[in-house]
């Protein structure tokens, strides 16, 4: 840690004495907040600030009101605002999105209604978001890239290039399925962060919405298994989880491959589960928080908590989509022996090589 | 980027590891609820569940390492 900061020319150039008072007096504010960075951040201050009040006296706190605001059974729409209770009601979004198309759905597990909530509504629209844009970026495709498809390559790029760093060079053919669940989710996950969406009654961020993240995750599901039967085999597959091959070992071998094979076999099934429950978790309570500290605290704190559910929402985004690609990677992996790579690979000597006479490497 | 991903590599086995754990749990001991209502015999299943479940996560979770931190590296 020996580098030149402002401080320490401060002080070599003032002498011991006068050093430590001068950067104790100035360095702080010159070398950590230049002056206009300070007044930026003074004016951002006010402005939030000047906003809240704004909104205070343009859109008065509203109580609960039955069917749209949930309210408790016991409140009394006449009796006015109290503060910490219909502060908290009116922010807290219930998990099941309102119906934007047709009707309700009915009570039962096994129905067959077809009506369009909040969520798959909003989705679309995130959809249209990014086909628009990927179509006005991709508009014109040069050899040389102009300024519009600099974008793309950089983003396209960037995020290409983090694939194949999780999953190696197998990853490359997964580069556009990655891409398509992160987009999409981080959008989706942003598209929350909006003001208006989740407390407009037709707009709910996709992901906050299990039935959503339930829909994302079987897709993730079904890619695993279709890529591991096309890569491995119907039975090459399969035979990962149901290893009669192992009864050669002896039936007490047998017994164990099979019933080990058959735990790794059920765990398949925790995958989707994980997966979805994450993602609606982390988004759900994200809006929750949200809502609920903007209720109850104004100033700095909402603010400081938007610009954390902004990284997390990224966050997730970036955790469902790598788990959904590492987890197709595991799924086209032909069945692991124990020192199978060994055999396959033998170690390499370490050191200058060169061919010995009889075709061996031997070290120089 | 690749310093992104790989926070978000580790994040994503962090989580996974403990959700793993928690739902392998919480499915042994429900498919063991569900039994024991249907036959009738109340702790006997739920234990077995639970014990199940749990074993079944460790298993899981050991998988989830071994290949995993294994590709990372």
């Amino acid at each position: 840690m020996s580098e030149e900061t402002p401080d320490k020319r401060m002080k070599e150039a003032l002498g011991p004495e006068l050093g430590s008072d001068a950067v104790e007096a100035t360095g702080q504010v010159v070398f950590g907040f230049p002056r206009n960075r300070f007044m930026l951040l003074v004016a951002a201050i006010v402005a939030i600030v000047a906003m809240q009040l704004a909104a205070l006296f343009i859109v008065p706190p509203y109580a609960c009101e039955p069917g749209v605001v949930p309210c408790e059974p016991a409140a009394d729409p006449n009796q006015g605002f109290a503060f910490p209770r219909d502060a908290i009601l009116a922010n807290f979004e219930m998990p099941a999105p309102h119906v934007v198309f047709g009707e309700a759905p009915s009570a039962d597990i096994l129905t067959f209604q077809l009506s369009v909530p909040a969520s798959i509504f909003t989705g679309w629209i995130v959809m249209l978001v990014i086909i628009v844009l990927a179509i006005l970026l991709a508009r014109r495709i040069e050899i040389v890239p102009g300024g519009r498809q600099n974008v793309l390559e950089y983003v396209y790029e960037g995020l290409a290039n983090l694939a194949t760093s999780l999953g190696g060079p197998a990853a490359r053919r997964y580069v556009p399925v990655f891409l398509a669940f992160f987009i999409f989710i981080v959008m989706s996950n942003w598209s929350g962060l909006l003001p208006f969406v989740g407390r407009t009654y037709e707009l709910r961020a996709p992901t906050s919405d299990v039935n959503v993240t339930i829909g994302l995750a079987l897709v993730a599901f079904t890619m695993f298994h279709v890529e591991g039967v096309r890569r491995l085999g119907f039975g090459g597959y399969f035979g990962k989880f149901f290893n009669f091959g192992a009864f050669r070992q002896g039936i007490g071998a047998g017994i164990i491959g099979l019933f080990v094979g058959l735990l790794e076999f059920l765990l398949e099934f925790v995958k989707p589960v994980t997966l979805s429950m994450r993602l609606f978790g982390n988004i759900y309570a994200g809006e929750i928080a949200l809502g609920v500290i903007s209720a109850l605290t104004i100033f700095l704190i909402p603010v400081a908590m938007f610009g954390l559910e902004v990284l997390l929402n990224f966050m997730q985004a970036l955790i469902f989509s790598a788990l959904a690609l590492m987890f197709t990677l595991a799924a086209i992996e032909p069945h692991h022996e124990e020192h199978h790579d060994d055999a396959e690979h033998p170690p390499m000597p370490e050191g200058n090589i060169q061919p010995a006479p009889n075709g061996q490497a031997a070290h120089a | 980027m690749n310093e992104l991903g790989r926070l978000g590599a580790y994040l994503a086995l962090f989580s996974e590891i403990a959700i793993t754990l928690l739902v392998a749990t919480l499915i042994g001991v429900l498919l063991g609820y569900w039994l024991d209502q249907s036959l009738g015999t109340l702790p006997i299943f739920v234990v077995v569940g639970l014990l199940l479940g749990f074993g079944g996560g460790g298993y899981g979770v050991y998988l989830l390492i071994t290949r995993f931190l294994a590709r990372f590296e």
